[in-house]
């Protein structure tokens, strides 16, 4: 029976395959679009069009997408050297878009060695850390005295639930200072090699508002320092050179490929990290899309470099330079000017308009956080940003920030129907009034669902379960018209697409509570977040984001169907192949 | 070697900060002064007196300095203290938000000995921000962090409005000193201690250098001792003194340890008692200089 119609099937699939070439010789003279570079079929295909969801085979020339529909028309365009690709079963979909997260992070951290607990990372007990770092020694070979660094440090993750020490490291790095990053970017722990190369011994005072963990019986530092200890002296750590960052390019976009994503943010854009992503662009390193958005606080200084003659006081923007917004140079694209009103919820620094249920930062009662800009600041900046009708994205985690920004919209006199497609990332603490100002001002929030996995526990004991449980709220957002995206916000958490499609669906903390059950939403609506929607907020719906005619070719293959997978398998699902505007730029390794 | 004092400039957005840092920049006081600062942008230096401009740091002709905080207070120190010349004071203006408190504990991480915390207050508009729905909560943090506070724009409100916020000021940040200025025109010697515990050697000249001065609402006085004093009887001088002096400095002739100098340095309500050498002999007599409104 298989082999019968496996034969019919070929039989068909010649027959019009013949046809076609037939007519592609016509058709060749008159329109050369219309003979594919490459066919996929034989496999689930979403489109991400809501209205026809699910077509048979899909037709790729010259970067962009020719035509899509049932197997017959489409085979129609085979040409001689069309190739067929047999998806056997697999999930084609539009690639994902990146849509909040810090690219410049990625040459960063593949310097460093990832000593984050599982699933972010591969540590479950403290040798596991040990192995991470030795396995990096190994392929790396970094002569005596060369740092190894490793990121992403937390004790919470250890199954013997204790700080590493010196002691730990000293027999496999006698020779090599290793510093092991705190999550919180905040502290490190080091080995001998490491305190010596620091200059931190026994004698070294603890400054006021740090800590530096002693040896017991001694006053020598034992391993972990923090905050005002650690402060300094982070920042004389030695820096890649920007011949080893130009380097990683490559193995940044990896990051992103081998995910299926092809759009990526450097969403905190500062003017030293412009000039890296220009060269970068200028020499022609990106084959996938980059999307920049600098820092307002950074835009005098970038008008002043770029446009010297320019008076940049007050944060003014040329006219020049607003046209620089909104097209891709080289792969390269400014695609807003960056806003931040606050911190983060996980290290209350985000700023509510009520207190939180514990303790500030530094032991503080009742506290509710601050603002990181006065809102003077803000209004004058994004006022001057809309005038010259460049995008807004502003970082506001909690309710009282995204206040800031609502004021600061309003003010500048922006509109629904001006279509600008101001862009809230996170807005992660919204009160439920502020959907209706979202409503009213057009603008469009990136959510951030993983925090119900990654903090979700942390939330409801801080905030309480109204507030906690409001968190990225996509389904009242919904209910409202609101579009919206999700994002990682790499590297605060890895860049896992298939997490966020989980997460939007389930909002499992990681102690099983889900956060929020009304605000859990389906599988199209959470896919749609990472693709059309997404490309509606960076203004690129008529390129990305889904699978029709005349669309860009970037595509993701997933090994399995998000669409008909258990929800708790979902963030599981591993990446076959992924193709930026028709050309392939990962392939998974066959097993 | 000895680490220069560390002032903190607080202050919500507009009240002067920026100005303020212009004079301690500019004006001719003799000392190197690192000023370090959010926006570049805003800082007003004759051109002319740019030695040397690299983007983040401006060294100026006079041997001041200017470093941007964009890339963070790590980077920005490091470049002042990495420095051939050493500099005679660091001081830092907080962002319009910043709570200058948590800001001096940048310094402690540098071991900077902290020689105050100045906020500035703009006199037409602190009652409004004090009420503001984002801001109002981080100002009066502000206000109580101060050793001292500029009540600054004192010349753009009437006599009455100045009365009533220095009214308002006597109950909002209890205890603090206030001292009136124009357009940030605060004399150096309120703002800067001029060197720290480590500087504290028998060369170094003890004297403010202004006195009584009409233009300014402050004035300079002397308090004398030849019999020695006892260390409780020093520490409630200075509890007396609080909100009635600026600043105050002087060396110490303490009961309990009479061969030795014991130097007070004093802002507002804050001060330490450090030992500071040997007395030259016959010279032991406590000589403190105060420095304070002129009603004080």
């Amino acid at each position: 029976m298989v082999n019968e119609l496996t034969r019919r099937q070929a039989v068909i699939l010649t027959a019009t395959a013949a046809a076609s070439s037939a007519l592609n010789i016509r058709r060749s003279s008159a329109d050369g679009a219309k003979v594919a570079e490459t066919i996929f079929h034989n496999g689930t295909i979403l489109t991400m069009v809501d209205a026809t969801p699910r077509v048979a085979a899909i037709a790729v020339a010259n970067g962009r997408i020719i035509a899509l529909g049932d197997e017959t028309s489409v085979m129609a365009l085979k040409g001689d050297a069309t190739t067929i690709v047999d998806l056997q079963g697999a999930t084609l979909l539009p690639s994902f878009i990146d849509a909040h997260g810090h690219f410049m992070n990625a040459p960063q951290i593949l310097g460093w060695v990832n000593v984050q607990g599982v699933p972010a990372g591969p540590v479950r007990t403290i040798p596991d850390v040990i192995a991470a770092l030795e396995a990096y020694k190994a392929k790396n070979n970094p002569k005596p005295g060369d740092w190894i660094i490793g990121y992403g440090y937390d004790m919470t993750n250890f199954a013997e639930g204790r700080n590493m020490t010196r002691g730990d490291l000293d027999p496999s790095f006698p020779d090599n200072p290793v510093m092991l990053i705190h999550s919180s970017n905040h502290g490190c722990v080091l080995n001998s090699a490491g305190f010596k190369a620091v200059g931190m011994d026994a004698s070294t005072k603890t400054p006021p508002g740090g800590l530096i963990l002693r040896e017991p019986d001694s006053n020598e530092p034992a391993g972990l320092i923090m905050e005002t200890a650690f402060l300094p002296i982070f920042a004389k750590m030695p820096q890649p050179s920007e011949d080893e960052m130009l380097a990683r390019l490559d193995a940044a976009q990896q990051i992103y490929a081998m995910k299926g994503v092809t759009t990526c943010q450097e969403g905190a854009t500062h003017a030293g990290d412009l000039d890296f992503l220009r060269k970068g662009a200028e020499q022609g390193l990106f084959y996938l899309d980059i999307i920049s958005l600098p820092l307002f606080v950074e835009v005098p200084k970038m008008v002043t470099e770029y446009f010297p003659s320019f008076n940049a006081a007050g944060g003014a923007v040329p006219p020049e330079a607003a046209s620089a917004f909104g097209t891709y140079k080289n792969r390269l694209k400014l695609g807003g000017i960056k806003f931040a009103c606050d911190g983060s919820p996980q290290g209350k620094t985000a700023f509510w308009s009520k207190p939180l249920l514990t303790p500030g930062p530094s032991g503080e009662a009742n506290w509710r956080g601050q603002p990181l800009f006065p809102p003077e600041l803000i209004n004058k900046a994004v006022a001057e940003a809309v005038s010259k009708n460049i995008p807004v994205f502003a970082h506001c985690n909690g309710d009282a920030a995204i206040d800031m920004m609502i004021d600061a919209l309003r003010q500048a006199g922006v509109k629904a129907e001006q279509d600008r497609r101001s862009v809230i990332v996170h807005s992660q603490f919204m009160r439920p009034d502020q959907l209706d100002s979202y409503v009213e001002l057009g603008i469009t929030p990136s959510f951030f669902t993983a925090h119900a996995f990654f903090w979700g526990d942390i939330h409801l004991e801080n905030l309480g379960q109204e507030r906690a449980f409001f968190l990225s709220p996509m389904k009242s957002a919904q209910g409202k018209g609101i579009r919206f995206s999700n994002h990682n916000d790499f590297s605060v958490t890895p860049l896992e697409p298939m997490r966020m499609t989980q997460t939007a669906m389930d909002r499992l903390s990681r102690k099983g509570v889900v956060i929020g059950p009304d605000e859990r939403v389906d599988v199209w609506t959470a896919l749609k977040a990472l693709t059309i929607d997404a490309a509606f907020q960076i203004r690129e719906e008529k390129d990305k984001g889904t699978l029709e005619t005349g669309k860009l070719a970037d595509l993701v293959i997933l090994e399995a169907d998000p669409t008909t997978t258990d929800v708790e398998k979902i963030s599981t699902i591993e990446v076959v192949e992924t193709f930026k505007e028709g050309k392939s730029v990962y392939k998974r390794k066959a097993a | 070697m000895s680490l220069p004092p560390f002032t903190v400039i607080g202050g919500y957005l507009g009240a002067g900060k920026t100005t303020l840092v212009n004079h301690l920049l500019t004006a001719a006081h003799g000392l190197r002064i690192a000023v370090l600062v959010n926006d570049f942008g805003e800082v007003n230096v004759d051109a002319a007196l740019i030695a040397s401009h690299d983007g983040d740091t401006m060294s100026l002709a006079n041997g001041c300095m200017c470093c941007s905080l964009t890339n963070g207070f790590a980077q920005a120190i490091n470049a002042v203290l990495e420095r051939k010349t050493q500099m005679d004071a660091i001081v830092i203006e907080a962002s319009g938000v910043a709570e200058p408190g948590r800001i001096a504990q940048y310094g402690q991480m540098y071991d900077l000995p902290l020689d105050g915390v100045i906020t500035v207050v703009d006199a037409e508009r602190i009652r409004d921000q004090v009420e503001n729905k984002y801001v109002g909560e981080v100002v009066k943090h502000q206000l109580l962090q101060a050793d001292i506070i500029l009540l600054n724009k004192s010349d753009c409100v009437a006599a009455e409005t100045l009365g009533d916020v220095r009214g308002w000021l006597a109950s909002a940040a209890p205890r603090i000193p206030v001292l009136e200025t124009a357009r940030s025109n605060a004399p150096l010697d309120i703002l800067i201690g001029r060197g720290g515990s480590q500087q504290a050697t028998p060369d170094v000249p003890l004297r403010f250098t202004t006195t009584t001065n009409h233009e300014f609402l402050h004035q300079t006085w002397v308090i004398r001792r030849n019999t020695p004093i006892k260390r409780a009887a020093i520490s409630r001088l200075a509890k007396q003194m609080g909100s009635r002096i600026f600043r105050a400095k002087g060396f110490i002739n303490l009961a309990e340890d009479p061969e030795r100098r014991y130097l007070l340095q004093q802002v507002g309500q804050r001060w330490v008692i450090e030992e500071a050498g040997l007395w030259v002999s016959g010279a032991a007599r406590t000589e403190i200089v105060c420095i304070g409104p002129r009603n004080g």
